[in-house]
């Protein structure tokens, strides 16, 4: 008895704590959401397959990709025109496109409940097969004030992966069309591999990242890494010290405390599918 | 007559030639022998120092007599430099400064020298002078002298056009030790004085050093609360380099001497002002204004030298630092959890943006409330001499080229605002809604120290007349045929009593309802009330609720 009150205890403080893992919405946020997913019908959304991601090099043609940006799950990317006919002035910004590629088709549909809850206007905005696209499994998108028919935006999950893609600006670039570009990466995510009944989507290897635990700030400490060498890297220093990476001439990546205090690298590892892996090692910088 | 000087003459006397040393002597058997005085000779000089130089007055004695006479420089019996030969008037003083360059016009190197006047039949007199380097190479930002936490160290968010947070270093705002491999830290490798480093007037990117960041020449804002007295621990120089390309010492200490450091602008600390080459000092500041904003300030240091006992004599020249140091209301605050992922500090484009908003409409910044006056008035634009509104964006509607209200910067899914791709020139797009001006809003006023800012949720609106921001002015119809938020997102920091909007101005002019609209500032408003929040804003009952603190990216 005594034991299963510990287990039971425990296995709440854990749930507990993965709760706290995401955003605490409140109760008119929820409220909100529940709207939403009523007014879109999410419920009859129609559900793919699981994929193995959206390559990152995903053939946009005529559009320059800018650097990949990691939040959380989301890559953030800005994509410039290169080509003039394709609606713009060359290396002007042409839109930008955020995807996510989920370990379920659950967590994908969330990401694009949050993008429709996000529209502060009380109207209803079109599905993508009632403007005659055929794009994902369900999307939607925004009709824009710049040109008669222009898209401003054009949300959608396929399986597992949500992509929204919004126009930088269209009163700039009133010709730019995002309807083809959005039909280009539906076609690639249908062109990785569909994924068995509960397998995930494959993240990339980082087996190891460590550094020493103790450090005096204006030094530079080595961080040991074991990471997929095609792997894109995005690092991340925080907490109350201070600090930065940085790839020396050797080839070797460096830690730069540059402050006290305690200090946590994040490295993020981003696969050409554009799934993520994440590694943290925690360390104390103390004054010089 | 005949008088050369290299160096800079303060004064020559008026010189008139007699008949001769001898004669005079005949005539006035009472006077006592002619010789020579320096009345006054620096013991140490440092001419790569603005102003600085050796100074040398001397004269002959007794008056009414003259000679010819030179003042030399003269290092190990070797004569260095010639600085002054003329006939010395008696009783006028010539007055010199040695450059601190040989005949050849070269710098000379740290190390002990001999400043001798000499004339015919005289004994020659001279004076020791020490050749030194002195220099601040570093410069930190401390707590003030006030006891509490006041100094922060600022944030960049970006890094050779990608976005990357870094802070400026604590062990040194300023730093000023010459490239890696120079030969000394206090002079460039031609022997010339290493000039003084600039202030860093980017708010994006720190210093950079083809795409890394830079570690050896930089000079970062500081950042302090309003009204603390800024501490700084100096940092000097450990050497020189002579004019042929070789690494000297700083020429100091030597037998018997000390040196220590003062600064026009602010206190040394006694206990903590003599300068060693690597050594450190502490100088206080007076206090800052009681006003979030940009403070320049420039920075003069002197030098002074004494034998051990005596009196502190000031040493020749000066070198100035300038600093620019913003002032926050308080320590910055963030979202529980933001820290895990950047240092808490204020970002540089964001204090930059209030002082210059701050600056245009020319109001006070001294409290919480007239804070966040500046910031919704300056945010907004379009008023006051601001022509636009942050970074130019626009809000989301059909009228303004842009949709529905989309969310470009604030992350629904993760509570996140992306502040660093709209203080990047609106990176996501011109467009936004008003969950991005409210967590652009809480964000940033609690990155500069107003306390208890949160977010409030709003329900559905049935919207009066409406001015979002960057638009030509009021509508009552927003979407194009529909004029109704789903939900509207605003700021407070008195738990919603009074709420402020950086979206939208409110329609002040008695009709709400009509058009044109008067402008009507969102600047903690009430919630409830005659011409409050609720009752301007729309006609439906509205619904509102406090959320937590958006994280930051």
């Amino acid at each position: 008895m005594k034991h299963s009150a510990l287990l039971f205890t425990f296995v709440l403080l854990v749930a507990v704590a993965s709760a706290q893992e995401g955003p605490r919405r409140s109760d008119l946020e929820l409220r909100h959401r529940g709207e939403i997913e009523r007014t879109y019908a999410r419920a009859a959304w129609p559900v793919g397959s699981l994929r193995a991601g959206l390559p990152l090099e995903a053939p946009l043609t005529g559009f320059a990709a800018g650097p990949v940006v990691v939040e959380g799950e989301l890559l953030v990317r800005t994509f410039a025109f290169a080509a003039p006919e394709l609606g713009g002035p060359a290396g002007e910004s042409a839109f930008v496109l955020e995807s996510r590629v989920a370990d379920s088709l659950g967590e994908a549909q969330e990401e694009l409940v949050g993008w429709l809850s996000g529209l502060q206007s009380a109207q209803r905005m079109p599905s993508l097969g009632e403007l005659g696209l055929q794009i994902g499994d369900a999307g939607f998108a925004g009709r824009s004030g710049a040109r008669a028919g222009g898209l401003a935006w054009i949300a959608f999950v396929r399986g597992n992966v949500a992509v929204r893609l919004s126009a930088f600006d269209l009163t700039a670039t009133p010709a730019l069309e995002l309807a083809p570009v959005a039909a280009a990466l539906d076609r690639a995510i249908l062109g990785t591999r569909t994924l068995a009944v509960g397998e995930k989507p494959l993240r990339p290897a980082l087996a190891r990242l460590d550094v020493a635990r103790r450090a005096v700030a204006g030094t530079r400490l080595p961080l040991d890494l074991e990471a997929d060498p095609a792997a894109l890297l995005s690092w991340h220093v925080g907490a109350s010290g201070q600090g930065y990476v940085e790839r020396g001439g050797d080839g070797r990546w460096w830690l730069h405390p540059t402050g006290p205090g305690p200090l946590r690298v994040t490295l993020a590892a981003v696969s050409a599918l554009g799934t993520v892996a994440r590694r943290s090692v925690e360390l104390t910088v103390d004054d010089d | 007559m005949s008088a050369t000087s290299r160096s800079v003459a303060w004064s020559l006397p008026a010189l008139s030639l007699v008949a001769g040393l001898g004669r005079a002597q005949q005539s006035q058997p009472a006077s006592p022998l002619p010789h020579l005085v320096i009345e006054r000779a620096s013991r140490v000089a440092d001419p790569k120092l603005a102003g600085g130089g050796a100074e040398l007055v001397f004269r002959l004695a007794p008056a009414a007599q003259s000679t010819s006479a030179r003042a030399e420089v003269v290092k190990e019996g070797q004569v260095v430099d010639t600085l002054w030969s003329g006939t010395l008037g008696a009783g006028t003083p010539v007055a010199l400064q040695w450059d601190g360059r040989d005949a050849a016009g070269a710098r000379c190197d740290t190390g002990a020298y001999w400043l001798r006047v000499s004339a015919p039949g005289l004994p020659p007199v001279q004076r020791p002078l020490q050749l030194v380097r002195l220099g601040i190479t570093e410069l930190e930002a401390q707590d003030g002298a006030i006891p509490g936490l006041d100094e922060f160290q600022m944030v960049y968010f970006m890094k050779a056009g990608t976005y990357a947070f870094y802070a400026t270093p604590a062990v040194h705002e300023y730093r000023n030790a010459g490239p890696e491999g120079a030969l000394s830290d206090l002079d460039q490798d031609d022997g010339e004085p290493r000039p003084a480093v600039a202030v860093h007037t980017g708010t994006a990117e720190p210093v950079l050093d083809g795409g890394q960041y830079a570690t050896t020449a930089f000079n970062y804002p500081l950042a302090y609360t309003l009204g603390a007295r800024p501490r700084l621990e100096l940092t000097f120089g450990l050497g020189s380099t002579s004019a042929t390309g070789l690494a000297r010492d700083a020429g100091f200490p030597f037998a018997a001497h000390e040196l220590r450091v003062r600064c026009d602008e602010g206190t040394l600390d006694p206990t903590h002002e003599l300068v060693l080459p690597g050594g450190t000092a502490r100088v206080d500041f007076p206090p800052l204004p009681r006003e979030v904003g940009r403070h320049e300030r420039t920075l003069t240091f002197r030098y002074e030298c004494r034998a051990s006992g005596g009196a502190w004599e000031p040493i020749l020249g000066s070198e100035t630092i300038a600093l620019r140091l913003y002032t926050l209301l308080g320590a910055p605050r963030f979202a529980a959890g933001a820290s895990g992922t950047q240092y808490v500090g204020p970002w540089v484009e964001v204090v930059e943006h209030f002082a210059a908003w701050k600056e245009t409409l020319g109001l006070a910044s001294g409290d919480a409330g007239q804070v966040t006056e500046v910031f919704v008035k300056g945010f907004f634009g379009q008023n006051g001499g601001l022509t636009r509104a942050i970074e130019g964006v626009v809000y989301d509607a059909y009228p303004l080229g842009g949709d529905g209200g989309a969310t470009h910067y604030h992350n629904f899914t993760s509570g996140n605002m992306r502040l660093s791709r709209l203080l990047n020139a609106h990176a996501l797009g011109k467009f936004v809604n008003c969950s991005d001006n409210m967590s652009a809003t809480t964000t940033m006023l609690s990155m500069l120290g107003v306390p208890n800012m949160r977010p409030v949720r709003l329900g559905n609106m049935t919207l009066r007349a409406i001015w979002g921001i960057g638009s030509p002015g009021y509508t009552l119809d927003l979407w194009g045929g529909s004029h109704a938020f789903s939900y509207h997102h605003i700021v407070t920091d008195d738990d919603a009593a009074t709420v402020s909007d950086t979206c939208m101005q409110l329609d002040e002019d008695g009709d709400s309802l009509s058009l044109p609209g008067t402008p009507g500032w969102n600047v903690r408003r009430p919630w409830n009330g005659v011409n409050s929040y609720k009752q301007l804003s729309a006609t439906n009952n509205v619904t509102k609720r406090l959320e937590s603190l958006p994280g930051l990216q």
